[in-house]
């Protein structure tokens, strides 16, 4: 048996090529309940891991925390464990009137404003998802008659960066910086995308994204009960609609 | 009578919503030649323009000449002429043994190693294409029989810096740089994309590119005898049918929506 990987406690046998990364464990167990033959794998702090099938296929769910730095180390370990492509399902928050509550987003680019993409490529490189598998989930995104969109994300490392910029010394950059993304198209805004798109060029893995957008412009209310929860399914089924097409075309190297 | 542009000489109703974008305006004259009834409407320094039909829908194509600056005016000024769509069509370079003379690349977004760019979206922004206009250029090159890849380009604003063997101030550094983004995937070196995608952003038009590759990774030569093969041609096909592909799903969508 070969080694256990140290912080998401996953060994080869256990992963398949195929994975999705929602960012909370309760997300992980949602997902694996549209795996076939699923069951929990491991679980070590923000890391859950589910190993089941889809379309006769290992595929694998793992929780990767808030994040740049917790999600890189996970898909690191899971890519040694011989993974190579990455779906992030996850949320979003909407940074322009083009991107309302309950819309799946799909973001074709992100902006890379935090510190683990850092470590993968040089700062004018493009943090932009795997064509391919993006192609798969706009094309499911299409069928699921769900309103979605492909904008621009801005991956912040700081949550209250986009709430609150003033509770903090550098509030007036991070204004003028926030503002020109807006004014340069972004339209929502995350927190893992461009880390995983630029570790996916690096490494040679296929990466993509996939979000519920959680609030409409300007409406962030910090308020639990906001949280549109019943919508999170539509980036989900999406999400795992998408992979069917991938892994089909794989299949046949299409 | 509006005004007429600085630079391109052109004046609101002079083009239509699409627009081609050639580097030169030689070029500019062999895709003016795949639309119905294309007339010159404006011709001044590197910028020429032609205005003809493409499926009963008025379509332009401008030289927008070498380089993200040059670029830039010609984007500004289509903008201010009521352009909203645009696809470049141009040459590049392959960076990877993966890239093979004459294929063609589709670029899904562009390292951003030029300077117009910053003046309009912070370093950290992506230069990335429009989804929909990416998607019919891609569909149509499927179909051609030539290899075809979609990824990352690296946008230079010094033509040579991707082929440096020498000793200069800046040719160690540049050399890391080019090998930090090949071995990110970049698959080819050219001049706009970064730019382009960048300032279509900021104005809220739409863009992509598609690129004939003119030579393989690591053997470039400047010596004109050594382009037998042409890149352009089969990139200007698969431009005017992309284009043509993209206004029959803008009619689409539009029927859908009225």
């Amino acid at each position: 048996m070969g080694k256990r990987l140290l912080h998401t406690g996953v060994s080869a046998n256990e992963v398949g090529r195929y994975v999705l990364i929602p960012g909370s464990v309760e997300r992980a167990a949602l997902i694996s309940e549209y795996f076939d033959n699923s069951h929990e794998v491991a679980h070590r702090g923000g890391y859950l891991t589910f190993y089941g099938t889809l379309e006769g296929v290992p595929v694998t769910v793992t929780s990767t925390g808030i994040g740049g730095p917790a999600m890189a180390l996970a898909v690191e370990e899971l890519s040694e464990c011989g993974a190579d492509t990455f779906i992030r399902v996850g949320s979003c928050a909407s940074s322009s009137p083009v991107s309302k509550i309950g819309d799946v987003i799909i973001p074709r680019g992100a902006v890379r404003m935090e510190g683990t993409g850092d470590y993968f490529l040089p700062r004018d490189f493009p943090a932009v998802p795997d064509y391919q598998l993006f192609r798969c989930l706009e094309q499911a995104a299409s069928q699921s008659g769900f309103p979605y969109n492909t904008g621009v994300t801005i991956t912040k490392d700081s949550f209250y960066t986009e709430a609150a910029p003033e509770t903090k010394p550098v509030h007036d950059e991070l204004s003028f910086r926030w503002d020109s993304y807006e004014r340069a198209g972004a339209t929502n805004t995350s927190m893992e995308c461009a880390p995983l798109f630029l570790l996916g060029s690096a490494k040679g893995l296929r990466c993509a994204s996939i979000m519920i957008c959680a609030t409409n412009y300007r409406t962030y209310s910090n308020d639990k009960q906001d949280y549109p929860a019943a919508w999170e399914r539509r980036a989900i089924e999406v999400a795992i609609a998408g992979l069917r097409m991938l892994i089909h075309a794989d299949r046949f190297k299409i | 009578m509006s005004k007429q542009m600085m630079h391109l000489a052109i004046q609101e109703g002079d083009v239509g919503e699409y627009v081609f974008l050639p580097a030169t305006p030689e070029c500019a004259v062999r895709i003016a030649d795949s639309l119905d009834d294309a007339v010159e409407v404006a011709c001044n320094r590197e910028f020429r323009t032609f205005t003809g039909l493409l499926d009963q829908t008025r379509v332009s194509v401008t030289s927008s000449g070498l380089g993200g600056p040059a670029l830039g005016i010609a984007v500004e000024e289509l903008h201010e002429c009521g352009a909203r769509t645009l696809v470049k069509v141009d040459t590049c370079e392959a960076l990877v043994p993966s890239v093979h003379t004459g294929d063609l690349i589709f670029p899904n977004g562009a390292v951003r190693m030029e300077g117009v760019g910053r003046q309009y979206a912070l370093e950290e922004y992506p230069a990335v294409p429009d989804t929909d206009v990416l998607a019919a250029l891609c569909d149509v090159g499927r179909g051609r029989d030539a290899t075809s890849h979609v990824g990352v380009v690296v946008t230079k604003a010094r033509f040579s810096s991707q082929f440096l063997t020498g000793s200069g101030p800046m040719e160690r550094q540049l050399r890391d740089r080019w090998d930090a983004y090949a071995q990110g995937g970049a698959l080819a070196g050219e001049m706009s994309c970064a730019t382009l995608f960048v300032i279509a952003g900021s104005l809220r038009m739409r863009a992509a590119a598609v690129l004939g590759n003119g030579c393989e990774a690591g053997y470039y030569s400047d010596d004109e005898a050594n382009w037998a093969l042409d890149p352009l041609n089969l990139a200007i096909d698969v431009a005017v049918e992309g284009m043509r592909l993209l206004i029959a799903r803008d009619k689409a969508e539009a029927g859908v929506r009225a």
